[in-house]
């Protein structure tokens, strides 16, 4: 078990200073004294992101056994593999805000945790794996990008690597969605197809326009926020509409358009109603994804049985 | 090969090469290590390159890097990258300005075999415990450090 | 790049050793496939990394004999790895079973990658480039699967609840088609005769017991004996695994092979 920030009382003065500290741009060690709603926000954040690699993982493994080419196969493999290594660095991070992985991992299993929208819904076809790595990656580097710049020091250093490592996956991503949009027209069927699909999951992610609250304000104070979720949205808008445009795509919201007087594109107001559902592990695939989890789990319980015992053993032999 | 002075085009041709980035590290392929041999003949450039490991997903990316930034340089007619097993990659061949910049980027690098003992990154500390001989990539392995607590990665040549 | 049967004037000889290159890539695509399964579903977020490097690995070692055996014929990898009929492909049936257990992929994992390092040290030492330089590239990058094995049947052998019993029933299953790496066919012969191979498949076969043998005991396993081995992958003939397997595998590829992927 790590060692939990012992329960300080918080005083306003060391509050105020913690507050002053941060506002100023310095980074938060593990171990260092942090408020109580700080700690639980920066570990409920890494948290659900570690979550998310790991659920991350599921559709696209889908593809591995049947991906087009050994090349194909190969990257397929590593990209799947990068997010689950992701998730067991974040873990370790989410550790040093004092929970343990094990009991992250199990009530993830269980049903009981959260993880990013876009990772309840299917990979109905190849072209998935090309929209997936393209728009689904290149949103969460949009949140991910934004958060190197975090007060937690341990999180920033994480995503400094995870970044450069998805940037690679949007340009392998983008290989794939070049190879089937320069392709046969059942190749472009099935992209296009893929693109209208998870449109609505992709504007989702980034998540309802922020309330003007105290709570809002905190965070961006403490900088466990960075960016508001419209901010993001129109990053990601900017960056990634001119590239279904570019291959004569179709974006797959009619009523999306760049309105040059605001400097935002405009676009429908998605269901909200959905994406609360679906935080909630009510998706089309959550069900069927956290049985896979919980079927592997339980399946693996006499061998996570033989590492506890080897591991106690080892730790015996030091002491 | 010819061994006489490098020509302009020789110069020209390492500086585009020291310009390659690997696509998932800060690092140029030459910092890195990854060239072999370049040769020049009437504007025909033969480039060699040995993969720090044979399944690596970047290879096809590097190649395809190496083979534009040469095209686009004045002189160069037309430029083949290889790869080759003839000679095996090594931490030897990372160059130090390359294991500084892997350094930065929260990446312990041994100075000549993997069995040596490993050294955080960030704290310098040596109070470190291997999580996984494989790490994100293949040519890394992770770690956590115990008296920072940050997770790191440590280069990993192939043994 | 020339690949390496180019420079073997015997046509006899050329595609023996074609035919065995086409082995070592038939093996390592297959696992490779096999490997992969794991991702995501591995008993730990380590495991899971790790066998999926290894899963890549053997795709790429894959790839790189493809490559060899596709610079002589004028093909490419994929259409190697992708287009043939099943009775082409000359892998054997240890690397077309189903993952199972994690014991029984952790058992394959070791007998498998003891009889890789001894083949690749049969390669290496042909003298033949540029197949030598790769098989001893190659062998530098497989001793860490092996490693990976040990670590975990030791840990499971030494210390899970019912562990020994799990590992000896995995080993019971895939000892005979590990036998069947050794399969000897004509293609064996010929490259012996010819001095391309300097050792024969029972050879190999003898030095490869001798080798798993200490380990398995040193688990605490008994070397399953009386048990034949279980032939054919050499010859293109498969078990019942192998059909679904190559359905998965070539699925969205065969959907139109002639379109760029």
């Amino acid at each position: 078990m790590p060692e939990t920030t012992p329960a300080a009382p918080e005083d306003p003065e060391v509050l105020a200073e913690f507050t002053a500290r941060v506002r100023a741009g310095e980074q938060i060690e593990a171990g260092e004294w942090v408020p109580e709603e700080y700690r639980f926000e920066a570990l409920r954040l890494i948290n659900m992101h570690a979550n998310s690699e790991i659920m991350g993982a599921l559709p696209e493994r889908e593809w591995i056994p049947r991906a087009p080419g050994l090349a194909r196969k190969m990257a397929l493999t590593a990209k799947v593999q990068d997010e689950v290594g992701h998730g067991m660095l974040l873990y370790r991070v989410a550790e040093t805000l004092g929970r343990s992985r094990d009991e992250m991992i199990a009530e993830l299993v269980a049903g009981r945790a959260r993880f990013h929208n876009v990772f309840h819904y299917p990979a109905e076809t190849w072209a998935d794996v090309a929209i997936i790595q393209v728009f689904v990656d290149g949103a969460a580097m949009q949140t991910q990008g934004a958060l190197r710049s975090c007060s937690y020091a341990p999180y920033a250093r994480v995503l400094k690597r995870i970044c450069y490592e998805e940037d690679f996956h949007i340009q392998l991503g983008l290989d794939v969605w070049r190879a089937l949009a320069e392709g046969t027209p059942a190749q472009r069927a099935m992209l296009q197809d893929a693109l209208c699909r998870w449109w609505t999951p992709i504007m989702h992610f980034f998540g309802m326009l922020d309330r003007v609250s105290p709570h809002t304000e905190k965070m961006l104070a403490w900088r466990i926020k960075v960016k508001s979720n419209e901010e993001l949205r129109q990053q990601f808008l900017r960056k990634f509409v001119p590239i279904i445009l570019e291959y004569g795509l179709d974006v797959p919201d009619p009523n999306l358009r760049w309105a040059e007087d605001e400097q935002r594109y405009v676009y429908t107001e998605p269901d909200w109603e959905e994406l609360k559902r679906v935080g909630r592990n009510g998706g089309p695939k959550s069900a069927e994804r956290l049985a896979l989890r919980q079927r592997f789990h339980a399946q693996h319980a006499w061998v996570r049985e033989a590492m506890s015992r080897w591991r106690a053993r080892a730790d015996g032999a030091v002491a | 090969m010819v061994t006489s002075a490098p020509t302009t085009l020789d110069t020209a041709i390492w500086d585009v090469l020291r310009s390659v980035e690997d696509p998932e590290l800060p690092i140029s392929i030459v910092d890195l290590g990854l060239v072999r041999d370049v040769q020049v003949q009437d504007g025909r450039v033969a480039v060699r390159l040995i993969p720090t490991w044979v399944a690596c997903p970047a290879l096809a990316v590097i190649r395809a890097r190496v083979r534009s930034a040469l095209l686009a340089l004045g002189g160069v007619q037309d430029a083949t990258v290889e790869y080759t097993y003839d000679a095996p990659w090594t931490v030897d061949r990372l160059s130090e300005r390359g294991r500084a910049q892997l350094a930065s980027h929260g990446l312990s690098v041994p100075r000549c075999r993997f069995a040596e003992p490993p050294v955080c990154p960030y704290c310098g500390s040596r109070d470190v415990v291997q999580e996984s001989m494989f790490g994100p990539t293949l040519c890394r392995a992770t770690y956590l450090c115990r008296s920072c607590r940050n997770p790191f990665e440590r280069f990993k040549p192939p043994a | 790049m020339p690949g390496a049967l180019a420079a073997i004037a015997d046509p006899a000889v050329r595609a023996a050793y074609r035919e065995w290159l086409l082995r070592i890539a038939d093996d390592e695509l297959v696992i490779g496939h096999r490997h992969s399964e794991w991702t995501g579903f591995g008993p730990d977020i380590e495991s899971d990394v790790a066998m999926s490097s290894i899963a890549q690995e053997e795709l790429g070692h894959g790839r790189a004999w493809y490559e060899q055996i596709a610079a002589d014929d004028g093909g490419d990898a994929d259409r190697l790895a992708f287009g043939r009929a099943p009775d082409e492909y000359r892998h054997a049936a240890l690397l077309e079973q189903e993952n199972g257990g994690w014991e029984y992929s952790m058992i394959r994992l070791m007998l498998y990658e003891a009889f890789e390092i001894g083949r690749l040290r049969l390669v290496a030492a042909s003298g033949h480039e540029p197949v030598a330089g790769l098989a001893q590239t190659l062998s530098r990058e497989e001793r860490y699967h092996g490693l990976f094995a040990d670590t975990w049947l030791t840990r499971l052998a030494g210390a899970a609840p019912g562990g020994p019993e799990r590992i000896q029933a995995a080993l019971d299953r895939a000892w005979p088609d590990a036998l069947g790496l050794f399969e000897s066919t004509a293609a064996d012969e010929v490259l012996q005769r010819a001095g391309v191979l300097q050792s024969s498949p029972s050879a190999e076969r003898e030095a490869w017991v001798a080798t798993v043998r200490p380990v398995l005991e040193r688990y605490g396993l008994a070397v399953p004996s009386g048990a034949g081995a279980r032939e054919g992958g050499r010859r293109g003939v498969h078990t019942a695994a192998f059909e679904p397997l190559l359905a998965q595998l070539t699925e969205v590829w065969k959907s139109d092979p002639e379109a760029r992927w």
